[in-house]
């Protein structure tokens, strides 16, 4: 350690100093280097927010994100290889040639998903089982089949593909967790987009899904104020109208869920909504 | 009766951190305890490499590519040279580990980040021009100090201080609040230190009404 004090400190030794595993006089050292080296300082400054114990929400979104795809187990034990063969294995030249094949293979799809989605502003989500009856912003239209069990939270059912074509703003972050069913995080998420983006009628929309669909005593009031409040903005706004009826049905309020639901038909007559309203009217027998 | 598998899978799991990684280096091939290893930290490597890698500049969307392999080559780096690193580790604590984990992490991003810089001197540091502006300090420090660091020679003036025990360690603490920017909770963190967040920021105070009352001299 001493001719480190000379020199600059690595990660590493600045590792040990942070985890306090040097002797007394190294860590004098170590100090009095600090003190006096900017670029060391600032190194270690970069650790110190590294390991920080708290865990900030959007910094949880991200590795949830990331843990909900990656291998839950530790990939190295499927095979009977030994640990540290399979991993150094990694690194051989075989493994070297097939990683950049499929790099190649990654770049290319990449470049032609991106060419394909230039221009196409808010990204729209792909067409997924729709798991509960209110509608998302720019969400393709899927049958709703009513389940037993329809608040049971799926981590991992929109797949990969779909997550790497979001931005990971707030809003986008909120409608992940909406899809996934986990309502509180969607609702903290879009809480947090509706500071920023007050006047956009999507994340009004999608907060007001959020309450509607997370079943909590009062839930369908606030649902309802996101919903006006996307409607203000925009009053032909489709997917609004159709939850606003949806809420009234809810309440109980069945002349207003009808007359909300033929207002949405004065804005969208063709589409998969549009027939779903057609026969929740006829059903009523209205 | 416990069979032999579920003894040790309970005294696995009953390894405090410090514990749990000298037995992975003592046993580099034993599966089982390299499976305890990473349900256990999986989660904060990722934390720790999604950190570094955004204060570095990058983007969430690249990070949900990139995550999990980098998740393995911390490992790889682990046991990598007859587990040399791991075999390295000499920490007690469960801050010890934390920050030996976090080193290799920050060393895997600043790879990453030195392959991508082709041509580039090899180097184990992170420059400073390399960390963008979103991983400058987040704390704003007292913009009063700030200005005055220009004018004045800190260390001359810290030195002279009759009331503090240890100069050296107040002018590292100095410069990593009012230089670096970092909060008195994160200095806290320091073991070495030994300061509570009110200790520190104490020492903070009179350093600073030190300085002041220098300048008006």
């Amino acid at each position: 350690m001493g001719v480190l004090a000379l020199s600059h400190y690595n990660n590493e030794s600045l590792g040990d100093y942070l985890g306090g595993v040097l002797s007394l006089k190294d860590e004098a050292d170590c100090e009095r280097h600090l003190a006096r080296c900017d670029s060391c300082r600032q190194q270690l400054s970069f650790l110190i927010r590294v390991m920080d114990d708290d865990l900030a929400p959007d910094e949880a979104a991200v590795i949830d994100c990331v843990e909900a795809f990656g291998p839950r187990r530790f990939p190295a034990f499927d095979e009977p290889m030994k640990v540290s063969e399979k991993l150094q294995s990694w690194f051989s030249p075989r493994w070297r040639l097939g990683g950049i094949a499929a790099g190649l293979m990654v770049c290319v799809s990449l470049a032609l998903a991106l060419w394909l989605s230039v221009g196409s502003s808010p990204p729209r989500l792909a067409s997924i089982e729709r798991t509960f009856e209110a509608r998302i912003a720019d969400q393709p239209y899927s049958e709703f089949i009513r389940t037993r069990n329809q608040s049971r939270v799926e981590e991992d059912r929109s797949g990969k593909s779909e997550l790497t074509r979001l931005h990971a703003s707030n809003a986008d972050i909120g409608r992940f967790y909406l899809m996934s069913n986990n309502f509180a995080q969607a609702i903290s998420y879009l809480e947090t987009a509706k500071k920023e983006q007050s006047a956009s009628p999507q994340v009004r929309n999608d907060l007001g899904v959020a309450y509607m669909e997370s079943g909590k005593e009062g839930s369908l009031q606030r649902a309802m104020a996101e919903f006006e409040e996307a409607l203000r903005v925009n009053p032909k706004y489709a997917p609004a109208l159709f939850n606003v009826a949806l809420v009234y049905e809810r309440l109980g309020q069945f002349p207003e869920a009808e007359q909300r639901l033929r207002l949405y038909l004065q804005a969208d007559q063709d589409s998969g909504w549009a027939k779903e309203v057609k026969s929740k009217l006829q059903a009523s027998g209205r | 009766m416990k069979t032999q598998d579920s003894f040790e899978t309970n005294n696995r799991a009953d390894l405090n951190a410090r514990e749990l990684l000298a037995e992975c280096a003592r046993n580099l091939d034993d599966a089982t305890v390299w499976e305890e290893f990473y349900l256990r930290y999986r989660r904060k490597i990722l934390t720790f490499l999604w950190r570094a890698f955004r204060m570095s500049g990058g983007r969430p969307h690249d990070f949900l590519q990139l995550g999990d392999d980098w998740v393995q080559e911390v490992f790889a780096k682990l046991v990598k040279n007859n587990g040399r690193a791991i075999r390295s580790f000499r920490g007690l604590t469960d801050v010890s580990v934390n920050a030996f984990l976090a080193s290799i992490a920050v060393s895997t991003v600043a790879d990453h980040g030195r392959s991508q810089r082709a041509g580039r001197r090899r180097t184990q540091l992170v420059s400073f021009a390399d960390v963008p502006e979103a991983s400058l300090p987040h704390g704003r420090p007292d913009s009063t100090v700030s200005a005055l660091i220009d004018l004045i020679d800190v260390e001359k003036a810290l030195k002279g201080d009759e009331e503090s025990k240890n100069p050296e360690r107040d002018l590292l603490i100095f410069r990593l609040h009012f230089v670096e920017g970092l909060t008195a909770r994160e200095i806290s963190s320091i073991p070495s230190f030994k300061l509570t967040i009110s200790g520190l920021e104490k020492v903070l105070n009179r350093m600073k009404n030190r300085l002041l009352r220098r300048t008006q001299q």
